[in-house]
């Protein structure tokens, strides 16, 4: 059976719609990232899961039980906040032993899984130390470990990591992750960092303005992205606005300009406007002229980054694409106004409607 | 001529010294980013070229003038803190005009110059709302419109993007850079995300406990980080234990873990000396048996993948050699986007002028590599 | 600063009449039981209001946060006067009882203590609340606790400092408050009874004993429950799930909503508003007439009465030119962090000292140095029993203003005193009309100190409770037409106060 199981959920504040018409199903184990830009409604999703905030429509269950009027401190479901939340008078080891003794187990029973946890973050040597006496990465770690000590299988992450270092960052997903898998828990975890999001999810679910746009793994969602939205989201895209002149059983060929561009898109029909994205890592900097796909422009703009080098082409009528090259592929000898032909292989060049209000409000970030 | 110059400062809070004994020169026009973990010092310093904090030793130049005892208000130094610090009782006009208005222009002239840089800015439908009805994005905006309203030469930012979503972060780095070249001034950017240091500084200065580690361009930094620290803080790289076996005019033979041999391009470290091999995960290259590989005799490990991660731009392999050692590998997607499975046997190679060395730790590797 | 650690003059004498030493220390020491207990039944009752106001239903929130401040906009001399009727033969209960339910003694000065301190508890801990970030409680009901055992283990601890804070506002306000208490005394002595009783016979020995055992004993007690307070190890690793689920169910907490609620209004509020109705009397018949003809004893009154507002004036608009710049110092530590708690501490004297010993020290120490006027004296006891009023309430807000607001403005081009100017007022300058207005209101309030001091000056506090007393003979229409106008002034200034912060939140 699914851990948890959303349907026709909904929650308004006055006139501003945070949560609409929310659908979705998690299964046992799953680590599943829920991303969007603020104010989509990721937090106020968990929010309800957890029984902090109280929906207006729809259902929710966990494990086959319905919440709906369950308190929060009766849904036995683990949750990280982003701001540090340990509680500041209680040592470390009171604090994770907080959620058994609240539950009624004695110091004594819940000694040992509370030791475990603790060697499991590697913070047993601070458990007599007081939460403001370690780093914000040690603290979040302990949080992890008090949501888990009261016993939850399914823990929902709140941007937790948001309050700490890029570094920092990196080094705690990982760590949480696969303490997690080795445990077994179910994870929802909520970021608008889509590069944490897809290091460590199974899936992930974009949202924007209180929908989900779109749901999947995150190799699927970067590389066939359905959505425009999810297509800027996830990464970055270049956009060119074109128009289908032919169908072909490989797919649309789109005209950009003075180009036709062989896509493997299969949904759009001849005639149509539309919008093509390409992410700038897949156009390649290519010696043969007469090649497919192929965009003849001048550069303006180089950065030599290390492991990759940036630079923008100036295509025809002015539009610009980015174009980013990494180093495995050979030194790049460019320069300035330097002409140059780069191409993108049918897979790599994803094809869209255009969007009714527009493609900058479609792709809007806040 | 350098736009600014540090000389020896020291700043010491109580018992921390959070500068120690810094030297530094920016030139003009330059934009410069100075990375590095929270608490290395980075706002001090800041703090200190603004005039904001005062030194317990050292010297301060802007413009070749000595401004140590200049309060913050005659130095053209705006100061940008990572809230933006925007006047809630004013409208995002009174806002902008507060410069100029406080160096004493007139409020006609104030206010045009106001609008002028909101225009700039695309804000200027908005010059009457407050800022707290505008979102991160446009805040940020008013805040750097304000700065350079009062025509200063300087700009100082505190982690300008740190209060903002990651993609939005990506979308607006390049444009805080392309505001500062259009408008001809030098800026000193705060941060601790090394992709954004990356990606946006001609020059990346790293710190760490108040000390400079590095002052080199992003490629430098990239390429020959000069210490460990710089090395682990500066994207993704594979740390190993060795032992020096042999050393050339051309390079050096390393010795690892189970007498796995590894030459490398440096050859400034003795026979018999500790040492750290640094390899960068996207310098490694991933062969599947029966692919064709370079004829190099060293250098080709054979290995076993342990898990592979999607990371969009890349694909992440960890995968465990054949000496009991860990790599990490990072190929770009456009390469291949095919993830390996644990258990697939590989061989792994690299060059040997990809490789740095560095001495080994007195603390120990893993403590030195601490982040956590 | 000034004139806190003036020392007293000649004491001494006491020690020569046994009696009279052993009725000093009773006094003092029903002091600081009375303070000890009112504040303890002011936590009790008050902590349940406060969240009552904040945590439920916004409107009746909004009520009683309201209704929370009357007692505290009334004079004490008023409220003393209309405790004492409520209780008495006028009051509601006097039927019930075939005539006075209560009558002046220690019963009645504990239910006044209670009644005037509560606003003090329940102002202290609703900011607190609203400041609270729920998130520890609602991370404790996530790992399994019901809502009281999360209160209790978690949101209790965390606010001790403001509970400590508000424990100690109380019992300060009722060691120190004179007036009221000397009202609805009767035969019972405290500290500002006994003190007030002796300089009236003359013994200016037991006088200046009493004053200074009664500074010392403020300031340890303070001192103590302080330390204590913050340090004192709670039971918060015992849980009792069962009995806290049931606790936490709605018909418990609306039971307890109830008791606290009924509580509140038949003890601190009914018997402050309860002056309205001889008041009411006393302008249908006559008296108000009489009153404002100045004839009689209303000739005196209205002396006082304008003594009492051209005191209470000067002393609000020199506080807020000398207190600014120190509450300026403290706010922004500019003397460094140590330096500055003690400085902060040391501001915070006149609160804790009673003021009928402060004015019995500051009348002794003037009048040994040199001899200054009656009226000089006076308003100087003022300056400093209210200092205290505008620099915290200013001190607190200019700390609210983010140093990086400041910072910001100097980079921009903006020298110290444009930056003060144009940012800092402009956002605290809701506090200094509230500091204000505070400073005014308790000056206008002040009755201990004043009585100290005074031989022939009488401000209107101390007029009225000679009349009350029955030291000056007056009707009692005449009594309650005194107290209604003194509390009309007050009354509405901080009405006007509170709808003009009303308006910012």
């Amino acid at each position: 059976m699914p851990q948890v199981q959303i349907t026709g959920l909904a929650k308004r504040y006055g006139s501003i719609t945070a949560l609409e018409n929310i659908n979705l199903t998690i299964r046992e184990k799953e680590y599943v990232s829920i991303i969007g830009p603020s104010g989509c409604g990721k937090s106020t999703l968990i929010k309800c899961i957890a029984g902090i905030v109280k929906p207006d429509e729809g259902e929710i269950l966990v494990n086959g039980k319905s919440m709906g009027d369950v308190p929060i401190q009766h849904r036995r479901i683990g949750y990280v906040f982003q701001e540090l939340t340990l509680f500041p008078h209680m040592r470390i080891i009171e604090n994770v032993s907080y959620g058994p003794r609240v539950q009624g187990q004695s110091l004594q029973s819940s000694r040992a899984l509370v030791s475990e946890l603790l060697d499991l973050i590697r913070l047993s040597d601070r458990a007599s130390s007081f939460p403001s006496e370690l780093s914000g990465g040690a603290q979040q770690r302990v949080a992890v470990s008090r949501a888990l000590a009261s016993g939850s299988t399914l823990l929902l992450f709140d941007e937790p990591f948001g309050a700490l270092d890029a570094k920092v960052r990196m080094e705690l997903r990982y760590e949480i992750k696969r303490m997690t898998t080795d445990l077994g828990l179910t994870v929802l975890h909520v970021t608008h960092d889509q590069e944490e999001a897809m290091s460590i999810s199974d899936r992930i679910i974009v949202m924007k303005a209180g929908r989900i746009v779109e749901d999947g793994s995150p190799l699927e969602l970067y590389l066939r992205p359905k959505n425009i939205f999810t297509a800027n989201f996830l990464g970055e895209a270049n956009f060119l606005e074109g128009k289908v002149v032919e169908q072909t059983p490989a797919g649309s060929v789109v005209q950009v300009g003075d180009t036709c561009l062989q896509t493997v898109d299969q949904t759009r029909r001849v005639g149509e406007e539309v919008i093509v994205a390409v992410r700038p890592e897949f156009l390649q900097v290519t010696q043969d002229l007469k090649g497919q796909n192929c965009l003849r422009g001048k550069i303006s703009g180089i950065r030599f980054m290390g492991h990759m080098t940036r630079f923008e082409v100036e295509v025809s009528e002015g539009r610009t694409l980015s174009v980013e090259h990494p180093i495995c592929f050979g030194e790049l000898d460019i320069e300035p106004q330097d002409e140059i032909t780069i191409a993108a292989s049918p897979p790599h060049i994803r094809v869209y409607p255009v969007p009714e209000d527009g493609l900058d409000r479609e792709l809007q970030l806040e | 001529m350098p736009s600014v110059r540090l000389v020896d400062v020291v700043k010491r809070f109580g018992t921390i010294t959070a500068i120690n004994r810094l030297s530094m020169e920016i030139p003009d026009g330059e934009y410069v980013c100075i990375l590095g973990p929270t608490g290395s010092g980075k706002t001090s310093l800041l703090k200190i070229v603004a005039g904001l904090t005062v030194p317990d030793e050292g010297e301060v130049y802007i413009n070749d003038r000595l401004v140590v005892s200049m309060p913050p208000e005659e130095r053209g130094a705006v100061y940008v803190p990572q809230q933006y610090a925007l006047f809630p009782h004013m409208t995002v006009l009174e806002n902008v005009a507060f410069g100029p208005l406080s160096r004493g222009t007139s409020e006609d002239e104030a206010l045009r110059t106001a609008r002028e840089m909101l225009e700039m800015m695309r804000l200027g439908h908005r010059a009457d709302s407050k800022p707290d009805e505008l979102s991160g994005g446009m805040q940020q905006r008013v805040a750097l419109a304000r700065g350079l309203a009062t025509k200063a030469k300087l700009l100082l930012l505190d982690e300008p993007l740190g209060a903002l979503d990651a993609r939005l972060r990506v979308e607006l780095r390049h444009k805080l850079r392309e505001l500062a070249k259009e408008s001809g001034i030098t800026a000193i950017h705060v941060t601790h995300d090394q992709a954004e240091a990356t990606a946006i500084g001609d020059q990346i200065v790293v710190l760490r406990d108040g000390r400079i580690r590095q002052y080199a361009t992003p490629f430098h930094v990239y390429m020959r980080p000069q210490s460990l620290f710089v090395a682990h803080f500066v994207g993704g790289a594979n740390f190993f234990q060795a032992m020096v076996a042999e050393r050339h005019s051309d390079g050096s033979i390393l010795e690892l873990n189970q007498g796995l041999l590894v030459k490398v391009q440096d050859n400034t470290y003795l026979p018999g000396e500790e040492v750290v091999l640094v390899i960068r995960e996207d310098r490694v290259n991933v062969a599947e048996p029966g692919e064709q590989i370079p004829s190099e005799l060293y250098n080709v490990v054979q290995g076993e993948v342990l898990s592979s991660r999607f990371l969009g731009e890349f694909i992440s392999c960890q995968i465990r050699l054949a000496n009991g050692d860990l790599l990490t590998s990072r190929t770009p997607t456009s390469k291949t986007d095919r993830l390996l499975p644990a258990g697939q046997k590989v061989i792994a190679h690299f060059e040997p002028s990809d490789t740095t060395v560095y001495s080994y730790p007195p603390i120990g590797l893993t403590r030195e590599l601490r982040v956590l | 600063m000034f004139g806190i650690l003036l020392k007293l003059g000649e004491m001494g004498e006491i020690f020569r009449d046994p009696a009279l030493l052993a009725r000093s220390q009773s006094a003092i020491l029903w002091s600081m039981i009375l303070a000890f207990s009112v504040a303890s039944l002011d936590l009790l009752i008050g902590l349940p209001l406060a969240w009552l106001i904040v945590r439920s239903n916004p409107t009746l929130g909004s009520v009683v946060d309201t209704l929370a401040d009357i007692p505290f906009m009334i004079p004490t001399v008023a409220l003393g006067f209309s405790t004492m009727i409520f209780w008495g033969p006028q009051g509601p209960l006097a039927p019930v009882f075939g005539g006075a339910f209560l009558t002046p003694g220690l019963v009645l000065v504990v239910l006044l203590h209670f009644a005037f301190s509560l606003p003090v508890v329940v102002r202290v801990m609703v900011g607190e609340l609203s400041g609270y970030r729920e998130t520890f409680e609602i991370a404790a009901k996530t790992l399994g606790a019901e809502p009281l055992t999360a209160v209790r283990t978690v949101t209790l601890p965390i606010l001790r400092p403001a509970l400590v804070a508000s424990f100690l506002l109380s019992f300060a306000r009722s060691l120190s408050e004179t007036g009221a208490t000397i009202i609805v005394a009767g035969t019972f002595e405290n500290g500002p009874v006994f003190i007030k009783n002796v300089k009236d016979a003359g013994l200016e020995g037991a006088l200046s004993f009493a004053s200074f055992v009664l500074i010392v004993g403020s300031i340890a007690a303070f001192v103590l429950i302080r330390y204590l307070g913050l340090r004192l190890r709670l039971p918060v690793s015992k849980v009792w799930p069962e009995t806290e689920r049931k606790l936490s169910g709605q018909r418990a907490v609306l039971a307890r909503d109830f008791t606290v609620f009924a509580v509140f209004v038949f003890i601190a509020i009914a018997p402050s508003l309860f002056i309205a109705l001889p008041s009411g009397q006393a302008v249908f018949d006559g008296t108000l007439s009489e009153a404002l003809s100045g004839r009689g004893v209303w000739e005196t009154y209205w002396q006082s009465l304008i003594l009492s507002y051209v005191i209470g004036i000067i002393a609000t608009v020199v506080n807020m030119l000398v207190g600014m710049p120190m509450a300026v110092l403290i706010a922004r530590k500019r003397l460094g962090r140590q330096r500055t708690s003690l400085i902060d501490a040391l501001v915070d004297i006149p609160i804790v000292v009673p003021s009928v010993a402060l004015g019995a020290s500051l009348a002794f120490f003037w009048r040994t140095v040199g001899a200054l006027p009656e009226l000089l004296i006076l308003t100087i006891s003022h300056l400093t029993i209210t200092y205290t009023y505008f620099v915290r309430t200013m001190s607190a807000s200019i700390e609210s203003v983010p140093v990086s607001l400041e910072e910001t403005a100097r980079t921009l081009g903006a020298r110290p005193l444009t930056v003060f100017r144009r940012i800092v007022l402009p956002l605290t300058k809701y506090s200094v009309l509230s500091g204000a207005i505070l400073t005014f209101t308790r000056s206008v309030d002040e009755t201990g100190a004043t009585a100290a001091v005074t031989t022939k000056l009488k401000t209107a506090p101390v007029l009225l409770v000679d009349w009350i007393k029955g030291t000056v003979r007056v009707s009692s229409s005449t009594q309650s037409l005194g107290v209604a106008m003194l509390v009309m002034v007050s009354f509405v200034a901080l009405l006007v106060l509170r709808l003009a912060l009303r308006k910012k939140r």
